[in-house]
């Protein structure tokens, strides 16, 4: 079960991979390809640790470490007969940490907007202010939506097949996974249309 | 131990919270100080709670997820929903206090003190957003991890055509979106085009 699993999301990666780079293979050097895009507009460290580190402590405050890694093995275990009240907790653990990345990431967008207020005066800070203000939301929606969802799915299928009468004929997250998906992919396809026109305004 | 281990952990936080602001600009730690909106924002949602619940109520539900006492499961999901409530009241109070500020700074003639009055007028938003998902969600869910009946599924049940009437929601807004982005660029390139024939 968890190997399928590993081995889907790897698959997902490799081909969104793939999907990315072939225009780069294409066109080498060529500041059009998306991965100069994706590179350039869509990677932020810094970003990335003020994200993870306060959802980190902010899960500690709350959920001891053990009942976190707890709670990743329990969707996979292969003991039939599973407790329900385990699973509960599990899957509580679940919903609260994703909370507190969507949390996390609308407090750091605020904090970018604020900042972006406060020195409208310089336009040179303006860019960068916006980027942090919307790239941890961005970050904190993929980790919640990607990660957490995929174990929170299984333990929904679980728990259904233990106490019954929960949505039978549809898979509600996998469903809300993929809307999410097609909005972003379609937002990001709006952004690189924008920037297109935007080189091509520089060139004129 | 574990509600020390809560408050090291929030005390953690804070100081990210902090170093991530005087890493960004060491200026910007005194622009976001404002005594009177903070006791605006705090009082207010304590204020908010006290007309739908008591004193004690409140009380017992800010201690009761660190207490070795065994509560019933209605207890625990009665004293979730007063802290749930309590969060949602500081939210909304941010969001009142925003408006209310941006609405009075976009009245403002002055070209110049737009800016700092802008910022201004975020940071109730920033201080309401902090107390309800910082400060009182943690405290709320350490009462749900022990409520183990199906409370939030219950909540997120939803029926075969809500599902359908919610993707078809988000696909015509996602549509929409496109089409106006779309739309308004090609509607610019014409109105350029109209504009130079007409003043030539």
């Amino acid at each position: 079960m968890l190997i399928t699993n590993i081995l889907f999301i790897l698959a997902f990666f490799l081909i969104t991979g793939v999907a990315y780079l072939l225009p780069q293979f294409i066109m080498p050097g060529n500041e059009r390809s998306i991965i100069h895009f994706i590179s350039r507009y869509f990677t932020n460290i810094p970003s990335m640790v003020i994200l993870i580190l306060p959802a980190i402590f902010l899960s500690l405050t709350t959920l001891g470490s053990k009942e976190i890694i707890r709670a990743f093995i329990t969707p996979f275990s292969k003991e039939r007969e599973i407790d329900i009240k385990i699973s509960f907790r599990a899957l509580h653990v679940f919903q609260i940490i994703s909370r507190y990345l969507m949390a996390i990431g609308v407090l750091t967008s605020l904090i970018g907007i604020f900042m972006l207020l406060k020195s409208l005066d310089n336009p040179a800070s303006i860019a960068p202010n916006i980027s942090l203000a919307f790239i941890t939301t961005i970050y904190s929606l993929i980790i919640a939506f990607l990660i957490f969802n995929i174990f929170e799915r299984k333990l929904i299928v679980r728990l259904r097949s233990v106490s019954g009468g929960y949505e039978t004929w549809l898979n509600i997250p996998l469903t809300f996974l993929l809307i999410a998906l097609i909005a972003g992919l379609s937002s990001i396809a709006i952004f690189y249309l924008i920037y297109l026109g935007h080189l091509r305004y520089m060139r004129m | 131990m574990k509600i020390t281990r809560s408050i090291v952990c929030f005390l953690i936080v804070v100081t990210l919270f902090w170093l991530m602001f005087y890493l960004r600009n060491p200026k910007m730690l005194l622009h976001c100080y404002n005594l009177g909106y903070l006791l605006v924002i705090v009082g207010g949602t304590i204020a908010l709670g006290f007309i739908s619940f008591s004193p004690a109520e409140i009380g017992k539900g800010l201690t009761i997820g660190w207490s070795r006492k065994e509560c019933s499961q209605d207890e625990y999901r009665k004293y979730f929903l007063v802290l749930k409530a309590l969060s949602r009241n500081a939210i909304l109070l941010g969001f009142i206090a925003f408006g209310i500020f941006f609405f009075i700074t976009l009245s403002d003639p002055d070209p110049k003190s737009i800016s700092p009055n802008l910022s201004r007028a975020v940071l109730p938003l920033i201080y309401g957003v902090f107390l309800s998902e910082i400060v009182i969600r943690p405290i709320a869910n350490q009462i749900l991890i022990k409520i183990t009946t199906p409370v939030v599924l219950q909540e997120s049940r939803r029926d075969k055509w809500e599902i359908i009437l919610i993707a078809v929601v988000i696909f015509l807004a996602v549509l929409t979106v496109f089409l106006a982005l779309i739309g308004a660029f090609s509607m610019a390139r014409v109105d350029s085009a109209l504009l130079n024939l007409r003043y030539r």
